[in-house]
């Protein structure tokens, strides 16, 4: 069963006809829900259905009351709800890092995990895109924020972050759908090869005419290739607009040019970290295992570690420059990160991101499921963890003493918090339960080498 | 014309459109129409939209200043100093900027009350009300002299001799002006110093420094608004004095005591040792003033027992830091020494205390100078507690009939069981009060008289200081003037009353009593001097000569001060103060000034137990906890402060907290003090507000003491070095001059016109949060209350910080400096608010300002995050005015929904008004012409505003003095604010 190669399931020990055509019986099964996992797939998009409801109960009960329902208070006017916003943003970053990046490094393991981490940034961008909206205080004014000529007669402040991160996130939003859909079609087309009814006529629909000729394969080469360009650059971008949010911004702990690489460090370290969290239970609820093998999983943990020193690097540099620039207020806000009333999570989230992931150093810890399912959750909480504390902790402790404040989420914005996982994973199963998971074309492909097509002709 | 057949297609739509409309808003009104009737010959000082100002006296305490009220269709909006007033010339205090809210306050009467037999209140008409007063008044009359008593608010001149006639027809002379804070100390020391008894008057600019022994003069003391103006010009003048010009000598810092430059804490009691040892440091060192030398003889062995080496263990002060005061004091000369104020008020010693500092002003030569007497006070007229305790007496034994008791409360601050049955032996007590309170509760009938905004009346705070006051708004609810009914009444008595009292309507009684006799018909000249006075606002003549005093021999009196009968303190001295915000605890259903911080402490919304940490360390409480506060006379359980502002054996309560229930915005909050004390003082005729004897308990549970600045809590985070870039005591340079010129990311801003700026001099402020609360008046701020106040959620746009900063000790007296800066929006020139705004909400105007449009603003509240000075506030939630509160509100200022920021515009609704009144006379805006409401109303003339492009105007004229600095000015955002440092003693060079 395990295969030698990592790169390649182990479909690849049968003849190449054979597994081809295993391929696609595999993947097709997946979206037929005759399994006892029909019960559970259904039970769970259900259960994270009742979670959105109820933050969309409470969103509606803010609207109505105002945000004190919210722990927000002078001066931290942001709180969990723009801490979950990067939180998001960031787990969105490494559908497309494995895509694209992978893509364009001929990293050729990333073909099984690939499906599930673009829909998953899709889904998380969706989610993200949620919070910006849900925090203001006049949410159903949001469009304001959108430039387009209007007979208001008003105009966006483009030097405000604000508006680049609405630009960067809505284009990071529509590539990574085009990316994910164009990776799609070849698979939709199989799909609507080998089912009948209207399921049938709305994959024929999806697969957009796809007919599998020679042309057709070079025009999809190569747009693959252009989109992954592209998306790489976004990658880059995004996160790094977020991160201006607050890097722009003079409070102390969020002025600072290190941001951006930090943040899309974290984004990366974050996204992988939910991948594994999704892959782990859900190539077993999907029946993939054989397309996501523990080889796959190996290899995003090393990657999660490769990533979890940069993040403290740049932890470590960020202390450094607190003190190296000498300014009293950078300096305080430090001080008051490593023994103010968020100490515990600053420090919670140093153990979660910087020694918890150093685990994958060991080949073992790498290979067990268990574990690394264990280790990505102790990721997620570290990460999110770390953002509130980069949003709270540097607003409650500004350079006026007299305006100092603490803030705590209320159970209102927790429910929103939970919502919000519920969100994403509602469609997240949604999507990914109806779409071919494993992207089929692409595992075909690589299943075709010279000596495998050299034996099938044989 | 149009006929049918010509009807074009957009006139019919017209026609349609128009008549279809119609229909609709026909059927709109559910309960029935409304009719809206405009005026039809609008009266003359109406203009719907354009404010009415009208000068009257402002009655929130004794001080008599002169007010201006804006009114606007007809509702009063606003309430400023008047400028002619020579008592508080265009300030006012906190308290008298919230009279506006008085008026408007819910829970006002609003129709006469009778008590039923069951014991409630009911409604009753005012004929009725009248007459079941004029038969109870005619019937205890007829059974004798003296049955019926009068218990009020002080009053002077028409009020004042109608009450005096009106009981004298009645054959009763029993009329006591009471006031919680009696003044009686003075008045006894001037009668044994100089055989007068009465307040004198303290000249706080002609002094060059200042001793004071605890009295709160900056606060409530006498004159608040007239003492801080003339202690600021002091400071001011003397302001390259490196030794300072303030000196308090009290156990307990008030906000008056952190405005000094030093603070010798003794033992509480022992003021009176001090003061005499310094007066006989004078005399020992020979730095008597020439005019006092012929006193030197017999006041050296009267004073011999006072030596600070033999007090010192009994004061804890040392006779360095006595001899240091000596010689300042007298250096100094013409210097003020004050005694202790209301807080200083001790079981014993209270007036000896104010003798001995009527002797230190004899020493440095100061009488007739800084200290005059003949100023002729109101004060003088006040109720001791002699007088109080003779009727409560006769009360108690069935003596009396009738008790009127006119806008006093003595219930709230001398809660005695002796009062409270004395008030419930009188078989029928009337009240004038308009709101409810303590005494309203023992009241058989309530006849509402006016909120004194909409009342007719006199008062003459001081001799030759005139003022009149005339409603400035129709009245709000049912109720009647007290001269009105008092008038009428007497006409249903008998016909003694009658002629005694005539039947002129209360209004011409005041007019004719103002014109003279024979002037009160109408029209011509008399008209015309009527409403010229009351224009002006009263008559003001300038200052009568002071009059002559010598110090009489008062070695009897020294010699019956024994050092040794200075109490133990045994547990803790309890100092009972009066509230910046509430005075006596009249102004606490004001929620203005609930919401507005406690000066010293910044705690809103509920009273507390200032005690110092050691004393909480050695009880095991902290901020906020209950503690049980147990005196010989009462006990009661507040909140903790801890503080360093009193001594570890002493611990201060202020007054206005415990208040009746039936208050809805003061009542059920905290405990009363008051309920702690004895009812008098041992050793004279005045009230008690200090006592020893006082033991502390943990009690259980915490109390929610919201405390709104964040270093007061944070003691364990003590990382301000973030702070010390703001106000810097020891920056003397001008920021050093760049290496480069400033470079910057987007243009610059150009200001073709104005550029509007401030200057805030640190050096005259006194913290008293007068701005903050014409702020809240102004600009129609909403009042959160507690809860959202302890989450950090209050709505202020201007706060004032108080910063300590240590200055070394010098000669062995304590120098920290307590600096008060006031912080509202800097309207920078590179607002960091402005950049991250999406939607232009803020922006920056072509005059500088950081405007900020409400209706644009979705509420991403990036803007407040980057905001270094945290001057932005965000409305958490949609707030309301209970009504009528709601009338109050400016018209000229949004009201701001839910979900959008808000800040200061330096009143851009005044700007705005300003230039168009230049505009429309055709000139360009003068230096003066505009001023925002925290800058108009500051007694300490601390906050001045201008046109930065006029280098001739004042602001531009001190912003570029060298004091001045930019807060946080590292920041490059370019504040249009500048501060001026304060002088601190110590200091490198304190002058500009």
């Amino acid at each position: 069963m395990a295969a030698t190669d990592p790169d390649v399931p182990s479909v690849s020990a049968l003849p190449l006809p054979v597994a081809l055509r295993r391929v696609t019986r595999d993947i097709l099964a997946t979206l037929e829900w005759h399994t006892p996992g029909w019960l559970a797939y259904w039970g769970a998009v259900g259960l994270c259905f009742f979670l959105w409801s109820l933050a969309l109960l409470v969103w509606t009960y803010q609207i109505y009351s105002g945000l004190h329902i919210t722990g927000l208070l002078h001066p931290v006017m942001w709180g969990a709800y723009i801490a979950t916003f990067v939180f998001w943003i960031g787990i969105a970053h490494s559908g497309t890092l494995i895509s694209a990046i992978l893509f364009l490094f001929r990293a050729r393991w990333r073909t099984s995990i690939a499906r599930a981490a673009e829909t998953m940034t899709i889904v998380a961008i969706a989610t993200a895109g949620l919070f910006p909206i849900l925090h203001l205080g006049r949410a159903w004014r949001f469009y304001w924020l959108i430039p387009y000529p209007n007979e208001r007669g008003l105009w966006v402040n483009f030097s405000s972050p604000l508006i680049w991160d609405a630009v960067a996130v809505g284009t990071y939003f529509v590539a990574s759908v085009l990316f994910w859909f164009l990776g799609l079609i070849p698979d939709f087309a199989s799909v609507r090869d080998h089912t009948a009814g209207w399921r049938g006529w709305i994959f024929g629909r999806l697969a957009v005419g796809w007919r599998g000729s020679a042309h057709e394969w070079r025009h999809f080469r190569s747009a693959y290739a252009v989109l992954a360009g592209l998306i790489t650059a976004l990658v880059i971008s995004v996160h790094s607009i977020v991160s201006w949010d607050f890097a722009v911004a003079i409070v102390p702990g969020w002025h600072s040019t290190i941001f951006a690489p930090y943040f899309v460090a974290g984004a990366v370290f974050s996204g992988l970290a939910m991948i594994l969290t999704l892959l782990v239970p859900g190539r077993v609820l999907l029946g993939i295992r054989e397309y996501v093998t523990d080889d796959h999983l190996e290899q995003v943990a090393k990657l999660i570690v490769a990533v979890s020193l940069i993040v403290t690097y740049s932890y470590a540099s960020e202390l450094f420059f607190a003190w190296y620039r000498g300014e009293p207020a950078e300096r305080s806000q430090f001080l008051f990160r490593a023994a103010g009333a968020y100490a515990p999570l600053v420090w919670l989230a140093i153990v979660c991101n910087s020694i918890v992931p150093l685990a994958f150093l060991r080949r073992a810890a790498r290979r067990s499921p268990a574990v690394l399912f264990a280790i990505s959750i102790a990721i997620n909480i570290g990460m999110w963890t770390e953002r509130f504390v980069i949003v709270v902790a540097s607003l409650a402790h500004e350079y006026d003493s007299y305006s100092w404040g603490r803030y705590w989420p209320t159970a209102f914005e927790w429910t929103v918090l939970l919502g919000s996982v519920g969100w994403f994973l509602f469609w997240f199963l949604l999507i990914i339960g109806h779409i071919p998971s494993v992207p089929m074309a692409e595992t075909k492909e690589h299943l075709i080498t010279p000596a495998s097509a050299e034996a099938a002709d044989s | 014309m149009a006929g049918i057949d010509s009807i074009e297609r957009r006139r019919f739509l017209k026609v349609i459109g128009l008549t279809s409309s119609a229909a609709l808003f026909d059927q709109c009104s559910p309960t029935g129409s409304e009719n809206v009737i405009p005026y039809f010959v609008s009266p003359d000082d109406v203009t719907p939209g354009v404010g009415a100002y009208y000068a009257t006296i402002c009655r929130q305490c004794p001080a008599g200043c002169g007010m201006v009220v804006k009114t606007i269709n007809g509702r009063i909006t606003k309430a400023e100093g008047n400028p002619k007033h020579p008592i508080n010339q265009g300030r006012l205090c906190g308290r008298g900027q919230a009279a506006v809210q008085a008026v408007y306050n819910p829970d006002r009467f609003r129709q006469p009350l009778f008590r039923q037999q069951n014991g409630t209140m009911a409604p009753i008409s005012w004929p009725d009300a009248e007459t079941m007063l004029a038969d109870k008044l005619g019937e205890s009359k007829r059974r004798g002299p003296n049955r019926i008593a009068w218990i009020g608010e002080l009053q002077t001149d028409s009020l004042d001799e109608l009450t005096a006639i009106w009981l004298h027809a009645l054959h009763s002379d029993r009329r006591l002006f009471y006031e919680s804070f009696d003044y009686e100390p003075l008045r006894q020391a001037g009668a044994i110093a100089f055989g007068r008894a009465e307040v004198p008057r303290y000249l706080f600019d002609r002094a060059n420094f200042i001793m004071s022994f605890g009295a709160e003069f900056v606060e409530t003391w006498i004159s608040n608004v007239e003492f801080t103006a003339g202690y600021s010009t002091t400071r001011q003048r003397r302001i390259r004095d490196a030794s300072g010009t303030f000196a308090c000598v009290s156990p307990r810092r008030s906000l008056t005591g952190l405005n000094a430059d030093v603070w010798v804490p003794a033992r509480p009691g022992s003021e009176v040792l001090v003061a005499l040892a310094t007066a006989h440091a004078i005399v020992d060192q020979g730095l008597v003033h020439p005019s006092a030398g012929a006193h030197a003889g017999w006041l050296r062995p009267a004073l011999a027992r006072f030596a600070a080496g033999r007090t010192a263990a009994l004061t804890d002060v040392s006779p360095d830091s006595i001899g240091a005061l000596a010689r300042q004091f007298t250096a100094a000369a013409p210097s003020l020494a004050i005694g202790g104020g209301v807080g200083g008020t001790g079981l014993r010693h209270a007036a000896s205390l104010e003798i001995a500092a009527l002797l230190l002003n004899v020493l440095a030569g100061n009488v007739g100078e800084s200290l005059t007497y003949g100023a002729g006070y109101a004060l003088d007229r006040l109720a001791t507690r002699d007088d109080l305790d003779q009727l409560i007496q006769s009360t108690t034994r069935g003596d009396v009939d009738v008790l009127l008791v006119h806008k006093a409360n003595p219930v709230l601050t001398l809660p005695t069981t002796a009062l409270t049955s004395a008030l419930s032996h009188v078989p029928f007590v009337v009240s004038f009060a308009s709101g409810p309170d303590e005494t309203t509760d023992y009241a058989h009938l309530i006849l509402p008289d006016h909120h004194f905004l909409e009342a007719w009346g006199d008062y003459t705070p001081r001799a030759g200081v005139n003022g009149v006051m005339q409603p400035v708004a129709e009245r709000l609810f049912d109720t009647r003037a007290t001269g009105d009914v008092l008038i009428d009444v007497a006409n249903q008595i008998d016909d003694e009353c009658a002629r005694a009292c005539g039947h002129a309507a209360w209004r011409d009684y005041v007019r004719s009593r103002w014109l003279g006799d024979g002037a009160a018909a109408r029209g011509g000249e008399s008209d015309l001097r009527w409403s010229e006075t009351l224009r002006t606002g009263g008559r003001f003549a300038a200052d009568a000569a002071p009059a002559p005093v010598a110090l009489r021999d008062i070695s009897s009196t020294l010699n019956s001060i024994r050092p040794d009968e200075i109490e133990p303190i045994d547990g803790f001295a309890l100092v009972v103060s009066p509230s910046m915000h509430f005075y006596d605890g009249r102004s606490a259903n004001e929620s203005w000034l609930q919401e507005v911080p406690d000066p010293i402490t910044s705690t809103v919304w509920n009273g507390y137990v200032a005690l110092h940490p050691d004393a909480a360390g050695r009880l095991g409480v902290g901020e906020g906890d209950g503690v049980r506060v147990i005196s010989p006379y009462g006990r009661l359980e507040a909140a903790a402060h801890i503080t360093r502002d009193t001594r570890a054996d002493t611990i201060a309560m202020p007054l206005g907290y415990g208040r009746s229930p039936s208050l809805h915005v003061g009542g059920r909050r905290g405990a009363n003090p008051a309920a702690l004390l004895p009812p008098r003082a041992a050793d004279g005729a005045h009230a008690c507000w200090r006592i020893n004897g006082v033991r502390l308990e943990r009690a259980t549970g915490r109390v929610l003491l919201p405390v709104l600045d964040a270093t007061m809590t944070a003691a364990a985070e003590s990382t301000r070095q973030a702070l010390a870039t703001m106000v810097r005591p020891d920056r003397v340079d001008r920021p050093e001059a760049q290496p480069h010129p400033p470079v910057d990311f987007y243009p610059a801003h150009s200001h073709p016109e104005h550029r509007w700026g401030m200057a805030i001099d640190l050096n005259a402020c006194t913290g008293c949060h007068a701005c903050v609360v014409a702020c809240y008046g102004e600009n129609n701020i909403a009042v959160v209350g507690e809860q959202f106040c302890a989450q950090g959620r209050e709505m202020s746009w201007i706060r004032i910080e108080r910063q300590s900063h240590a200055v070394p000790a010098d000669r062995g007296l304590q120098r920290d400096a307590h600096v008060f800066m006031p912080m509202l929006c800097q309207q920078c020139d590179e607002a960091p608010c402005e950049s991250v705004c999406p939607v232009y909400a803020t922006y920056h105007n072509p005059e500088g300002l950081n405007a900020q449009v409400y209706v644009r603003c979705i509420g991403t509240r990036f803007c407040s995050n980057n905001c270094p000075y945290k001057v932005r506030r965000f409305n958490w939630a949609r707030y309301g005015w209970p009504a009528p509160l709601g009338e109050q509100l400016n018209p000229d200022v949004t009201v701001r929904s839910a979900g959008v920021m808000e800040k200061c515009t330096f009143c851009v609704q005044r700007i705005q008004a300003g230039k168009f009144e230049a505009k429309r006379e055709g000139r360009a805006v003068r230096d003066g012409d505009i001023t925002p409401a925290c800058a108009q109303t500051c007694p300490a003339d601390a906050i001045v505003f201008g046109d930065l492009h006029d280098p001739n105007s004042r602001v531009s004229r001190l912003s570029g003095a060298a004091r001045g600095y930019h807060a946080l000015e590292e920041l490059n955002t370019r504040p249009a604010i500048t501060y001026l440092r304060r002088s601190v003693p110590g200091a490198p060079d304190g002058g500009d």
